[in-house]
């Protein structure tokens, strides 16, 4: 029995005419775990809301949505509220009581169960999420990762059969992330509860889901198991979806793209080039992507195997998803990754063009890595900027450290040498704690970062990342310590008057929402260059607007853009006071793989202006492909301080899924760049 | 407090601060306000050793005495005249009953003071979610604002303070103006994520039926035994104190304080509802240190 079945919905916001999810037809069956992906704004979030009617926003909709083989609407609403659940991004916003007891209890006092019924449920599921310990604690005590926990606990106290997560890591930290998508697995395979998750964390979920439905511009773009999705995305070549792939899988993907050659792994008697081609064919027709569905009907048995299919499924299953098959693929493909590893750092040392293809010989095939060496982007399907990532290749070639490009397109070396740059930022000894009796945050935290840096911190959560950046940018005063910009002590904050030292730093905090206090983006800019005292005229404001994409928004209001356009806005507004140093707090946390490529472009952008960039993160694929030097906060100090190549290297969990599976096979193999792919 | 009387469900404890208040407010027997003023000390004592007393002791004392000067001085009723302020008579009477108004007065904001510890805002809201759910869980709700609310303050000031908006030797003017910008983003920030909790409440089956509360906290044994022994003591006190037992009249000439053997039953029954908690506290306290010296 088939759990939904969507069929041609289409559907559009009142008061627009455009179309937010067009002609999508989609059949989830009981008990299948479908992560649904895409870039924001492709209709993910508001095809999961259609799925429960409770939360579905107003608009107009055309097509049928069916639960269980009842149209959705008619069904009744205890029914709705009980089977089918439904968790939200945001931990906090969607807790509504005070306690945790009282908040798991919610649901079931909604539907009236009487108090031994609930004090009976409760008895079983708080030993299911291991939540004994914190049971009567208040959830304003909670870690971001135990409130999501818990909402996900209230929500299975109804004990439904149909699960929808609606980008519920988004907020979380990757252990806490981890943890949560672990649990997600077990109600799955343990209950047989559906789930329909949309989330941009797919490395840990492409190994976890039976099906992998790829959304773009409201149109199902990709239907398929996350390994048959693997080949096909791999095989249409674009960029763009070939970011929403798990790394691992991407190598795998591109490197067969590329090459198309016959690998060890290949199952015998089978045509790769023709098999690869009847595989791509059908994405590359139709991007709607009328992906029978019948066979997900008869491959229900077989969904993560498919054994007995015929040849397309048996070349899905050589796919590597995790880093254990990826490990197994790289030793079998060991030779030549490395000739292509050497080839897109050499070719891009020596600055050759077209000839470099001739010099490598027999890994002329990899498409991407000439085209990085030579320059010519566009030619090949890597985008514009993988020559940043060929210097970085040098730097990892000549042994040099730290030195990766500055901005996309420019080869010239200009990156700062680390030895001899003055620091720009000094902090000396740093000593902070919250409260008299709490525990330092900060316990003698010494850090430097030299001017043109591009800097990234890393540490779990409570390990003072926000704290340090707050101190520095002025809005928490250190215990003790000293804190200096380009040699210039910054003073206390009651001493500094206009402070001078201070407006230097721009600090951009995680939240956007929290630099909103007007109405318009218009009158919410005026002010911001009033407080400045600069004019229209004379400042940035409009360059940065076309820079950062922001043009024609002046009377919106800010709540009602996209949140990765109040990013950019809160970024904005900071840059508009054109700091010397900018503060960065986990700038990439809840955007897609797409949105993130594009602001590491911004970000290069502005620090090749002259910007320094110091940022505190939980995001190593993003850190390992664009910054420069890495340190890891612990217990209030700093603890390693590298280049980004070493600290990757000298690190064995807290590094990239490619350098994890590459390990001592290709010890130079930290991400997909330095093998040439964008 | 877990233990001890604060650990009886909250009806027993709520019945028994409404006899006690009552109780202050109805005897005004030297022998029995006495009593009561030395019971309401040793429950503070017992309950948290007096800390929240001592917070709040001189401010009760003050009112006390301003109660005990000023009675006398204002009423002139009573037969034994002890000397005259601005031609006005201050009798012994007014006198002693200014001191015995001004220690039923203690006796009830002392008595307030323990009650505020047994019953604290949860056990009030667990008192009141069986009778009206609905406001129970309003309650709940606000109450989470409150921290909540706070938080969210401190992380735009945060972001101020960073911008440079907020500084420590800003003008009063200039603060004013910067915290009105601070609220209106506090505001704007609560209304999106109010929608976003509303959205999750429906989803969990909010406003489909009738809620039930799952915080229906049965009376165990010991509650009934204690329920029982509290409407035996209290309500003999009581009905005795209505039937004009212990009725101690002031006005016009001091009563003599005599004991009639009714009287003496009708004492031993509200001495023994005076003790019950602070026997019940005092046997869990042996009980634990028995424990600990046999450990």
């Amino acid at each position: 029995m088939a759990s939904y079945q969507i069929e041609h919905v289409n559907f559009r916001y009142p008061g627009s005419e455009e179309l937010r999810l067009k002609d999508v037809s989609l059949s989830i069956e009981e008990g299948e775990f479908v992560l649904l992906c895409g870039p924001s704004g492709s209709g993910k979030t508001t095809l999961l809301r259609q799925l429960k009617r409770e939360a579905a926003p107003e608009g107009r909709l055309e097509g049928s949505i069916r639960y269980d083989g009842e149209p959705l609407d008619s069904l009744p609403p205890r029914r709705s509220a009980e089977e089918i659940g439904m968790v939200f991004q945001d931990p906090d916003s969607q807790i509504v009581m005070s306690t945790v007891w009282q908040e798991l209890a919610f649901a079931l006092e909604n539907l009236g169960y009487p108090a031994a019924a609930i004090q009976r449920r409760l008895g079983e599921l708080v030993p299911f999420f291991g939540m004994e310990g914190w049971l009567h604690r208040e959830v304003h005590e909670l870690s971001g990762g135990q409130k999501q926990l818990l909402n996900l606990a209230s929500v299975m106290s109804l004990r439904p059969k149909t699960l929808l997560l609606d980008e519920p890591t988004a907020q979380l930290d990757p252990v806490a992330a981890r943890e949560f998508i672990g649990l997600l697995s077990r109600l799955n395979e343990e209950l047989g509860l559906t789930i329909v998750i949309s989330e941009h964390r797919f490395e840990d979920l492409f190994p976890l889901a039976s099906r992998v439905v790829l959304l773009r511009d409201g149109r199902i773009a990709c239907n398929a198991t996350p390994r048959e999705a693997a080949l096909r995305i791999g095989g249409e070549g674009s960029m763009e979806a070939l970011r929403f792939l798990p790394s691992i899988a991407r190598m795998f993907a591109q490197t067969e793209a590329n090459g198309k050659s016959v690998m060890a792994f290949e199952p015998e008697g089978m045509n790769p080039q023709s098999t690869f081609a009847a595989l791509s064919s059908p994405a590359r027709n139709s991007p709607a992507a009328d992906v029978p569905q019948a066979s997900y009907a008869e491959q229900e048995g077989t969904r993560f195997s498919g054994e007995d299919a015929p040849t397309a499924k048996g070349r899905a299953a050589s796919v590597p998803l995790t880093v254990r098959e990826g490990k197994a693929w790289l030793r079998g493909s060991q030779d030549r990754l490395a000739t292509q590893l050497a080839f897109a750092g050499t070719a891009a040392a020596s600055g050759l063009s077209g000839t470099a293809s001739a010099a490598a010989g027999n890994v002329a095939s990899s498409v991407a890595g000439t085209a990085a060496a030579s320059g010519i982007s566009g030619t090949a399907s890597a985008a514009a900027g993988n020559v940043a990532s060929s210097v970085a290749g040098t730097a990892a070639a000549s042994g040099s450290s730290g030195t990766a490009g500055t901005a996309a397109g420019s080869s010239k070396s200009n990156a700062p040498s680390s030895p001899d740059a003055p620091a720009l930022l000094e902090c000396r000894e740093l000593v902070f704690a919250y409260g008299k009796d709490e525990a330092l945050v900060l316990n003698r935290l010494s850090l430097e970062v030299e001017q043109g840096q591009w800097m990234a911190l890393f540490g779990s959560n409570g390990a003072g990342k926000s704290t340090l950046l707050q101190c520095i940018a002025g809005a928490l005063e250190p215990q003790r310590g000293a804190i200096s910009l380009g040699g210039e002590k910054l003073g206390r904050r009651k001493l500094q008057g206009g402070s001078e030292a201070r407006s230097r730093i721009g600090y951009v905090a995680q939240n956007p929402l929290l630099y909103f206090t007007r109405d318009t983006v218009g009158s919410q800019l005026e002010d911001r260059l009033r407080r400045l005292g600069l004019e229209r005229s004379a400042s940035p404001l409009a360059e940065l607007e076309e820079l950062l994409e922001l043009g024609g928004l002046q009377d919106r209001h800010p709540y009602d853009i996209s949140g990765g356009q109040q990013q950019k806005l809160a970024l904005l507004l900071v840059l508009l006071g054109q700091p010397e140093l900018l503060l960065l707090d986990e700038p990439t946390k809840g955007l897609d793989p797409e949105s993130k490529h594009r602001l590491a472009g911004l970000l290069e952008n502005i620090r090749s202006k002259g910007t320094t960039l110091l940022m505190v993160s939980h995001d190593v694929e993003f850190a390992a492909a664009y910054t420069d030097r890495c340190g890891l906060l612990f217990d209030g100090q700093m603890a390693g301080l590298q280049s980004t190549r070493d600290f990757m290297k000298d690190n064995y969990y807290y590094t990239t899924a490619v350098r994890r599976a590459a390990g001592e096979l290709l010890p130079e193999l930290l991400t997909l760049k330095d093998l040439g792919y964008d | 407090m877990v233990y001890g009387f604060a650990s009886l469900h909250p009806r027993v404890c709520f019945l028994y601060f409404a006899l006690l208040l009552s109780f202050c407010m109805l005897f005004l027997h030297p022998l029995l306000l006495g009593a009561t003023l030395a019971a309401v000390i040793g429950l503070n004592l017992s309950l948290d050793g007096g800390r929240a007393l001592r917070r709040s002791i001189g401010g009760y004392m003050i009112l006390a005495l301003f109660i005990f000067i000023v009675n006398p001085l204002f009423s002139s009723r009573g037969a034994t005249i002890l000397f005259y302020v601005w031609d006005r008579a201050v009798t012994l009477e007014s006198v002693v009953y200014g001191a015995l108004f001004s220690v039923s007065m203690l006796c009830l904001l002392i008595a307030f003071t323990a009650l505020n510890l047994v019953l604290n805002p949860g056990k009030l809201l667990l008192l009141l979610s069986p009778i009206a759910p609905q406001t129970a869980f309003a309650v709940t709700v606000t109450m989470r604002f409150v921290p909540l609310l706070t938080r969210r303050l401190k992380a735009i000031m945060t972001v101020q303070r960073a911008m440079g908006y907020f500084t420590d030797g800003m003008g009063r003017r200039r603060y004013a103006r910067e915290a009105m910008e601070t609220l209106h983003a506090l505001v704007s920030w609560s209304l999106e994520e109010a929608l976003q909790t509303a959205a999750s409440m429906r989803s969990r089956g909010y406003g489909i039926g009738r809620r039930s509360s799952a915080d229906e906290q049965t009376m165990d044994g010991r509650d009934w035994l204690v329920c029982w022994v509290l409407l035996v003591v209290g309500g003999n006190s009581l009905i005795g104190r209505l039937m004009g037992v212990h009725a101690y009249e002031v006005y016009p000439r001091l009563e003599p304080l005599g004991e009639s053997p009714l009287g003496w039953l009708h004492l031993a029954s509200y001495l023994a509802f005076l003790a019950l908690p602070l026997i019940m506290n005092e046997k869990e306290r042996l009980h634990w240190r028995h424990i600990r010296s046999n450990m």
